[in-house]
């Protein structure tokens, strides 16, 4: 038996050609079922995301070619060759524990991989294309994906500025479903801005701009409210988190406004997220008790330190994923010699990380 | 009967200890089974301690024939009943808000009240004590059943003495809770949170759960200090007498009506108002412990009361 992966990804090949190997689910499905139409497929299973696509086969014969062929196809391209990695037993079962751990995946310990693994597995096992070995080896590849993450902080702390306004928002207010979220400006930042916080069900979007038709535009995107400047500064009072990305060189947002403001809501935490530059909160708005300022360079400073702590967890991830696919490979070396050992879940299997 | 009381005791010490180290290991390491574990140690141990109580009393009262004992009637006993409370109010706060982290703070001051309960005789006669069997002699001695001095044979010393402590309890976790508060405030004014803020509760929620604490505590201890007054004519033929405790009690009850004005009325919040019920827990504190050493009347626990 010969376990083998083959594949790109954006360690080895530019984005367009990542592109044009970028299948969605119900291609590959198409794709697959085309294939194994005419002739018997080995054990197969595609991994295809925006950042890898790859080919795991468990195979005796030589499958490198079927494997090349596939992806040319695929891709309408040939030339691959180049950009091409492939890796064999023990380095394959280790390469595909480090994918599904977010070991190698662009934006370290993201938990996006796990699922894609997870649906790439279901499909093959669908059509059928999935024996003993391949099974085994994904679901253990998702087990060790959970575990590297539950044992590691490795996907822990938000790393876009998005995300990270939203924990920070969610550390003040708690549940955000009873917030209110006041956008200044319509421009694409604010628009991302918002897309994060409405993920977490806020009560009341409105959006507020110079040009209220520009304002329109982006609140009915959102069903949010569209409100004028004016009317805008006016709401201060009645939501929670405030987010400005106004072109405009003088503040917006001074010290005493908000502490006129923080009067009238009965002093209940304001946070203002501030993305805009130049600035359109005076910073010593900060200093107003149970209001909290964040600008663009904080949040930016706070996702590279969560970014730095991930990468400090590198090690002791690999150490999991290292012990993890020596344990696989131990049984499926006793599979091929007709002895099979059992294969347990439980076990962490790191030496010297738990107490 | 006799030999059960005192192990009932113990296995609730043991409880409450594991359940503050199993706080601090989910503290460390997040993992939610951790502080369900430290919830359960917390829920056994006010089990055992409550069983210990009424097992004391039964003692006290059946087996020693002592007319009016309750067993709140010295240190060990006050200081055991106030870590009891606590504990119970914990479990309250639980059961209507999820915040397991808490238990790492309110646990904590529960196990250092009863630990003080069970070492306050060393401090005093910590030169005469030589070895540790002398030291735990003196331990020993501590937790027997005492005789209670005249003043105390009332049955206002069943119903006085438990309130305050409920109101005491509340802010106790009140405080516990403000700590937490003033942590994560601190934190997210930092502009540069660490990994622990993520492990605490918002600032928000934190906030309301204080006043709700002080909200509840507040009427039991206006009642409580009533009950104080009532039983003080009873004992002593008048309802207040600016006697230390007295007084003391009464600047507490206005440190909270302060709180609860503020808050209420001056629309304060946050910062301030934690640190206000901060104080106020500094201010029971004193009028509980620090008192007896200035009261004629009131010194029960120190010996100096009348």
């Amino acid at each position: 038996m010969g376990l083998n992966v083959i594949g790109v990804s954006h360690r080895t090949a530019p984005v367009e050609l990542r592109e044009k190997l970028s299948f969605t689910l119900p291609d590959l499905e198409r794709l697959l079922r085309q294939e194994s139409g005419g002739n018997t497929l080995p054990e197969v299973t595609v991994l295809s995301t925006c950042n890898r696509t790859e080919l795991y086969v468990a195979s005796e014969k030589e499958c490198e070619s079927w494997c090349l062929e596939f992806l040319s196809r695929g891709a309408g391209a040939a030339g691959l060759n180049p950009y091409l990695y492939k890796k064999q037993e023990r380095d394959a079962v280790l390469h595909l524990f480090n994918v599904s751990s977010g070991l190698d995946s662009l934006v370290l310990g993201e938990a996006e991989i796990l699922k894609q693994v997870k649906d790439a597995y279901g499909l093959s096992q669908k059509l059928g294309l999935t024996g003993k070995l391949l099974n085994v080896l994904f679901q253990r590849a998702l087990y060790v994906g959970k575990l590297v993450r539950t044992e590691t902080r490795i996907s822990q702390g938000a790393i876009s500025v998005g995300s990270v306004a939203v924990s920070l928002a969610e550390k003040i207010f708690g549940n955000l479903s009873e917030s209110a979220v006041l956008l200044f400006g319509a421009g694409k930042m604010a628009g991302v801005a918002a897309q994060y916080l409405l993920s977490k069900k806020v009560k009341n979007l409105f959006v507020a701009n110079r040009t209220v038709a520009t304002a329109e535009s982006l609140a009915a995107k959102f069903h949010a409210q569209a409100l004028s400047l004016e009317s805008g500064i006016a709401h201060l009072k009645n939501v929670d988190v405030v987010i400005t990305s106004l072109a405009s060189t003088d503040p917006l947002i001074t010290k005493s406004l908000i502490q006129n403001v923080m009067l009238k809501r009965a002093n209940r935490s304001l946070f203002l997220i501030d993305i805009a530059v130049p600035r359109n909160v005076d910073p010593t708005v900060h200093e107003v008790d149970n209001v909290y300022l964040y600008n663009i360079d904080d949040l930016d400073h706070i996702v590279r330190e969560n970014l730095s702590r991930r990468t400090q967890e590198i090690q002791k991830a690999s150490q999991i994923v290292e012990n993890k696919a020596d344990e696989f490979f131990e049984w499926y070396r006793s599979l091929s010699s007709g002895e099979e050992k059992s294969l347990k879940h439980n076990t962490v299997g790191t030496a010297g990380t738990e107490p | 009967m006799r030999i059960l009381e005192p192990i009932l005791f113990n296995a609730a010490y043991l409880l409450y200890t594991a359940a503050m180290l199993t706080y601090f290991f989910y503290a460390w390491s997040k993992k939610e089974s951790l502080s369900r574990m430290a919830f359960f140690a917390v829920v056994a141990g006010v089990a055992c301690h409550v069983l210990h109580l009424g097992l004391r009393a039964y003692v006290g009262l059946a087996l020693d024939q002592l007319r009016w004992y309750v067993p709140w009637s010295n240190w060990f006993e006050s200081f055991s009943l106030f870590a009891l409370v606590i504990g119970i109010t914990f479990i309250a706060v639980q059961w209507s808000v999820h915040l397991p982290i808490l238990g790492v703070f309110v646990v904590t001051l529960l196990w250092i009240i009863l630990s003080f309960s069970l070492t306050y005789p060393l401090f005093s006669q910590w030169e005469q004590l030589q070895g540790f069997s002398q030291v735990w002699e003196a331990v020993k001695q501590s937790r027997t059943i005492p005789q209670l001095m005249p003043a105390l044979q009332s049955y206002w010393m069943a119903i006085h003495v438990p309130v305050m402590f409920t109101a005491y309890a509340s802010f106790a976790v009140a405080f516990a809770v403000g700590i937490v508060y003033l942590i994560q405030e601190k934190q997210i004014k930092s502009k540069n949170p660490s990994d622990f803020s993520q492990s605490l509760p918002a600032l928000e929620p934190l906030d309301r759960m204080i006043y709700r604490l002080i909200a509840w505590g507040f009427p039991i201890l206006t009642l409580g200090v009533i009950l104080g007054a009532r039983w003080a004519y009873d004992a002593w033929g008048r309802y207040w007498g600016w006697d230390a405790k007295e007084t003391w009690a009464l600047i507490t009850w206005f440190t909270y009506a302060i709180y609860l004005h503020m808050r209420l009325v001056a629309n304060w919040r946050g910062r301030k108002t934690v640190i206000l019920s901060i104080v106020g827990f500094g201010v029971v504190l004193f009028t509980y412990i620090g008192v007896n050493y200035l009261s004629q009347l009131h010194g029960f626990l120190s010996g100096k009361g009348s």
